[in-house]
């Protein structure tokens, strides 16, 4: 299955460090798009894909602080690789608590910078997968009728069909029944499987 | 003649008379007495008018030879007065000069440290000026060298990042010589300035700070306003201080609304040109009765500040025959404005 092209966004308010920067990723092999401003880049629709975010700290405007702030707050959350021309001690270690992946100095030395670039875009990939199999795990959790969500939710918590038979006030056929149902639904062979899911929706009943 | 050269009139006279006397006894008939015949008397009275007239004569030529001396005498006196009287002035014309050598020492002291603490404001800035170029020139570098291998296959891309390369030094160069000019203890150079590359100068300087405190300059300069005669170095000095006093004014005004505003416009009072620079920003302002304690050395509302600046600034627009002074705006904030006479003379 093809991969969509994983994109680097700079955001840098300096032309010439802003082209440079365009060129030294292009060359490396990513798409890469420029931005002026933090506000720029926020009114711009960006598609899927793996896609990190290299941010000067210092903007006219709104700051990179703010902008890693307002990602995470509309949950359009992306990796950032924090750059500054200033010696920001207490700034990188505040971005780094809000999640940034690396805060380099200025002039950014090439490996250092493509390398944190690679693992941004490596750590997006897994968080669009998790993403995606959240998605498609929600879709099929949706197609469970209620019955058969309250069989699941005891099912994965070790109890054996008799048990859950009693406790839903049925008999031990329908429960296999039911569980039949939900292994299908929910697309897994195993009840270890199926736990597994249960464990990623959160639907662990007592 | 001899005793009335010597003696003066008095011994003259008695010399005469006693030498009438012998006359009259060795010479008029009879001889050898003191008595005289009728007939002799012509001849003694010759005689002794004679001896009275070189008595006269010699007794002045005395007097005035006398009085000669004594105003020699006084003039010797008057002159060593006078002499004595010019090493005084001298004395106290080196003490002027020393004391005038000092001040200017100092105050040139003062200019310097009040320069190099402005400087240290912007350091931050300044170090970052430096360091976008050179983060351009790491990236461009780095991009060539990825390319090289590909030899001629992308050499528009490498032509245009080594162009980009030999520019961002070039920039880089500009702002330490800024910066070196700053730093300088450079005698006074006064020559004919555009005021516009002054506000330039200044503005690229403190643009990084600017953006920091999250200030917009705007600049209204008319193209034709007529150049004026100054120090390059102190005119940005003075400059500088204005504006990141403006700044500083509005560190606490919201975020959107912090302008400063540079102005200039051409003057003719009574017939002599000028111009006026005016720094507005809209931050807190004066309170009644700061205005006039602004100028004064070490007055500052700043809790680390210095206190020299307008106080230097002022004496250096002064120094070129300027006026620097406030005003509170009609709206929040403060004008502080600087006048300066316009150059005419073709250099």
């Amino acid at each position: 299955m093809a991969d969509p092209e994983p994109t680097v966004f700079v955001v840098e308010d300096d032309p010439s460090v802003r082209r440079s920067t365009e060129r030294l990723i292009r060359l490396a092999g990513f798409m890469v798009h420029t931005f002026e401003s933090a506000q720029e880049f926020l009114s711009y629709q960006r598609l899927e894909g793996p896609a990190c975010l290299v941010l000067d700290v210092r903007l006219p405007g709104l700051s990179g602080l703010d902008l890693q702030q307002a990602l995470t707050k509309s949950g359009k959350q992306l990796p950032i690789i924090f750059v500054t021309g200033h010696g920001d001690i207490p700034m990188s270690v505040r971005a780094m608590k809000a999640g940034a992946v690396e805060f380099l100095t200025k002039p950014v030395k090439k490996a250092a910078f493509l390398g944190a670039i690679k693992s941004a875009i490596d750590r997006d990939r897994l968080a669009c997968q998790a993403r995606a199999e959240a998605g498609d795990l929600r879709e099929r959790y949706n197609q469970l009728t209620p019955r058969e969500r309250e069989v699941m939710g005891l099912v994965v918590t070790g109890r054996l069909n008799k048990q859950v038979a009693g406790e839903l006030d049925t008999t031990e056929r329908t429960i296999k029944f039911h569980r039949a149902h939900i292994m299908q639904k929910m697309g897994v062979e195993s009840l270890a499987d199926l736990v597994r899911m249960a464990e990623k929706l959160a639907v662990f009943r007592k | 003649m001899f005793s009335a050269w010597s003696g003066g009139i008095r011994a003259g006279l008695l010399a005469t008379g006693m030498s009438a006397l012998a006359f009259d006894y060795f010479f008029l008939q009879p001889t050898h007495s003191l008595l005289v015949d009728f007939n002799e008397l012509p001849r003694l009275f010759l005689f002794t008018g004679a001896a009275l007239v070189i008595a006269l004569f010699s007794a002045s030529q005395r007097s005035a030879a006398l009085s000669l001396r004594q105003a020699r005498d006084e003039l010797a006196e008057k002159v060593k007065e006078l002499s004595r009287l010019n090493q005084a002035l001298q004395t106290e014309m080196m003490e002027r000069k020393h004391a005038e050598q000092a001040l200017n020492k100092a105050q040139s002291e003062l200019t310097h440290m009040t320069r190099l603490t402005t400087m240290g404001e912007l350091t931050a800035s300044i170090a970052h000026e430096v360091n976008q170029p050179l983060t351009a020139i790491m990236n461009n570098a780095n991009a060539c060298l990825t390319l090289l291998p590909n030899g001629y296959a992308n050499v528009e891309d490498l032509r245009a990042a080594l162009a980009d390369i030999v520019d961002d030094a070039d920039r880089a160069g500009a702002v330490i010589n800024r910066v070196r000019q700053l730093a300088k203890k450079a005698p006074v150079e006064k020559i004919k300035l555009r005021l516009t590359e002054v506000v330039t100068d200044v503005l690229t300087l403190a643009r990084r700070e600017s953006l920091a405190r999250g200030v917009s300059f705007r600049t209204e300069i008319p193209a034709d306003l007529p150049p004026v005669l100054g120090d390059r170095v102190q005119l940005q000095q003075v400059l500088l201080n204005l504006v990141v006093n403006g700044m500083d004014a509005m560190a606490n005004v919201e975020e959107n609304c912090r302008v400063l505003t540079i102005a200039s416009r051409q003057k003719d009072e009574d017939g002599s040109l000028g111009v006026i620079l005016a720094v507005h920003d809209c931050g807190v302002g004066f309170e009644a009765g700061q205005i006039s304690r602004l100028f004064e050395p070490f007055y500052t509302t700043k809790s680390n500040g210095l206190g020299m600046g307008l106080a230097i600034s002022r004496s250096i627009i002064e120094a070129h025959g300027g006026r620097l002074w406030a005003e509170s705006n009609n709206g929040p904030g403060a004008t502080f404005c600087f006048s300066l006479p316009a150059s005419l003379t073709i250099e």
